[in-house]
């Protein structure tokens, strides 16, 4: 079954049609790149997966169940997480709660039981405190556990939203540039830790990355996308030999 | 009287003003840090919160808890109302429509209290009953004891809220960033409802210890301490929690010592004064973070 089913979708900004006839099938467990020259649209399409843009036209299932116009927050409940281009943690609070913060809307207890600090309370806290541990440790940052996420090293910064993202529970992952601003050492770890997640949760993967080594060398399939609309959609070995793709990076 | 059990006496006026402006003050900086609006209808929800009690009281002959109550409940509930018709379709305009919308609030409501019940003051019964302090030298009259202790325990309250809870670590997030917290799955407007629930009932406790200490109701009660708590987020920091709390308590402490020592009529100035000074030096606040925007 396809975990997300795009089509014919296509958002315009006042008179600028920023993406036009995006089509796009993600399979169960599949990882997938989305590549493109700077401003192609694969952020605004990013932005209209997770309900920050509202689609003008065309339809966005995921599992089969339409997600159209749905608000933020719903859509991350059914199933979509993301990261950002430009990492946007929770900076003031610590590691771990930055994690909670995704975990808790899966963690019902009401006011009353927080307040008073009931039986109920301390133990959904318990579960809460050790699923956080737990993820924190496949990312190795739970020794980071109680510092503020902002007092992190860059790389590390990059690997907890992918954890925070994951704790959502997602079906679906959308990496914006994982890999932006990190030397290629860092890149190399990355590329290790994207696979370890795909395997570890279960979860489809969909990359927007210019670094080509890490997009060759784990996406399976990707899509090419040129002034919003797909250019191209094949295997990285028929996309980096199609000659399209290569002037659309690099010209005539 | 001696010269120190004087000034003990007016440190006893400062905390007992602070503490009513600390609690109004924490209206101001929570709706400030989700919603990053300057509520300047806050003040209002106090005088509300006042008239509830008042009539609930004498002219329903309730019992004081249950007044204290409703009142409570009523200026949550107003908070939430506001926060929906008038500031939730102007969320993605302009920072200065939200706050020309909030002045326009806060005049709606002095007017329509002022049609209702017009603009002549009531006199608001006693609702703390309990015998004088006696310390040394000093005596300190019930309701400045019991407006300490009640904000001590609420902002207590608040304090373990915000930073224990769920919902608490859901406004800090909502707070940094509203987009991320969304996409997290965390229901923004939900946040915002909450939040202006707790600054109202906070604002409405304010208004019955205000009541208590200066015992006269009008449709204008609210504005003074409303402004003067507004100064004391400012100081503290505008965002910040435990900011608000110290802004409000140095803010009666420096107006009371003003009062004493200095001039009474020149009060208020000297309190702007101070708001203009920090602003000048300090514009962030004393617990306020300064963001600096990296190039």
């Amino acid at each position: 079954m396809n975990v997300l089913e795009v089509k014919d979708l296509g958002i315009n900004f006042g008179g600028l049609r920023a993406v036009d006839h995006f089509n796009l099938t993600i399979k169960k467990g599949e990882l997938y790149g989305l590549i493109g020259p700077n401003g192609a649209g694969k952020t605004t399409v990013f932005n209209m997966l997770t309900g920050v843009y509202a689609p003008s036209d065309g339809k966005i299932l995921l599992q089969g169940k339409n997600i159209n116009n749905l608000s933020c927050h719903k859509i991350s409940q059914l199933g979509i997480a993301r990261t950002f281009q430009n990492i946007r943690l929770f900076k003031d609070l610590s590691v771990i709660d930055n994690v909670k913060i995704g975990l808790h809307e899966r963690y019902k207890y009401n006011l009353v039981d927080s307040l008073l600090r009931t039986k109920r309370y301390f133990n959904l806290e318990q579960q809460i405190e050790d699923e956080a541990m737990e993820l924190l440790e496949v990312f190795r940052l739970h020794t980071y556990a109680r510092v503020k996420a902002c007092n992190l090293p860059y790389g590390k910064q990059r690997e907890l939203e992918i954890a925070r993202a994951l704790a959502t529970h997602p079906i679906l992952l959308l990496l914006d540039e994982p890999a932006a601003g990190m030397n290629p050492q860092e890149t190399q770890e990355l590329m290790e830790v994207i696979k370890k997640v795909r395997k570890n949760f279960d979860v489809s993967i969909l990359l927007i990355e210019h670094d080509m080594k890490l997009v060759m060398g784990i996406c399976e399939r990707i899509t090419v996308l040129n002034y919003g609309s797909v250019l191209l959609c094949g295997t990285p070995e028929e996309v980096v030999n199609d000659p399209q793709v290569i002037k659309a990076y690099l010209g005539d | 009287m001696s010269e120190v059990s004087q000034f003990l006496m007016q440190l006893v006026n400062g905390i007992n003003a602070g503490s009513i402006y600390a609690l109004i003050a924490l209206g101001y900086t929570m709706v400030y840090g989700i919603a990053k609006l300057i509520n300047f209808a806050h003040g209002d929800i106090i005088m509300v919160g006042a008239y509830i009690c008042l009539f609930a009281i004498s002219s329903f002959n309730l019992p004081i808890w249950l007044a204290i109550i409703l009142s409570i409940i009523v200026c949550a509930l107003l908070g939430i109302v506001v926060e929906k018709i008038a500031y939730k379709p102007l969320r993605s305009a302009s920072r200065i429509s939200l706050l020309i919308t909030a002045i326009g609030v806060s005049y709606f409501l002095q007017s329509l209290f002022q049609l209702l019940f017009s603009a002549n003051p009531r006199p608001f019964p006693t609702i703390i009953n309990l015998p004088a302090l006696s310390i040394g030298s000093i005596s300190i009259s019930a309701p400045y004891y019991i407006t300490f202790i009640v904000s001590v325990i609420l902002m207590s309250i608040l304090h373990l809220f915000v930073q224990k809870t769920k919902i608490g670590k859901a406004m800090r997030a909502v707070s940094e960033d509203s987009q991320a917290a969304q996409l997290m799955g965390i229901n923004i407007d939900k946040t915002i409802s909450i939040t202006f629930a707790i600054g109202s009932a906070l604002a409405a406790v304010a208004g019955i210890l205000y009541c208590s200490s200066y015992p006269m109701v009008n449709p204008y009660l609210g504005s003074l301490p409303g402004i003067k708590a507004f100064i004391a987020a400012v100081l503290g920091g505008i965002g910040s929690i435990p900011g608000a709390v110290l802004g409000g308590f140095i803010l009666g402490i420096i107006e009371a010592l003003t009062k004493a020592y200095i001039s009474s009529q020149l009060s208020d100035a000297i309190v702007f004064t101070v708001l203009i000074i920090m602003l000048v030096f300090k514009p962030s606040g004393i617990l306020g973070k300064n963001v600096k925007e990296k190039v």
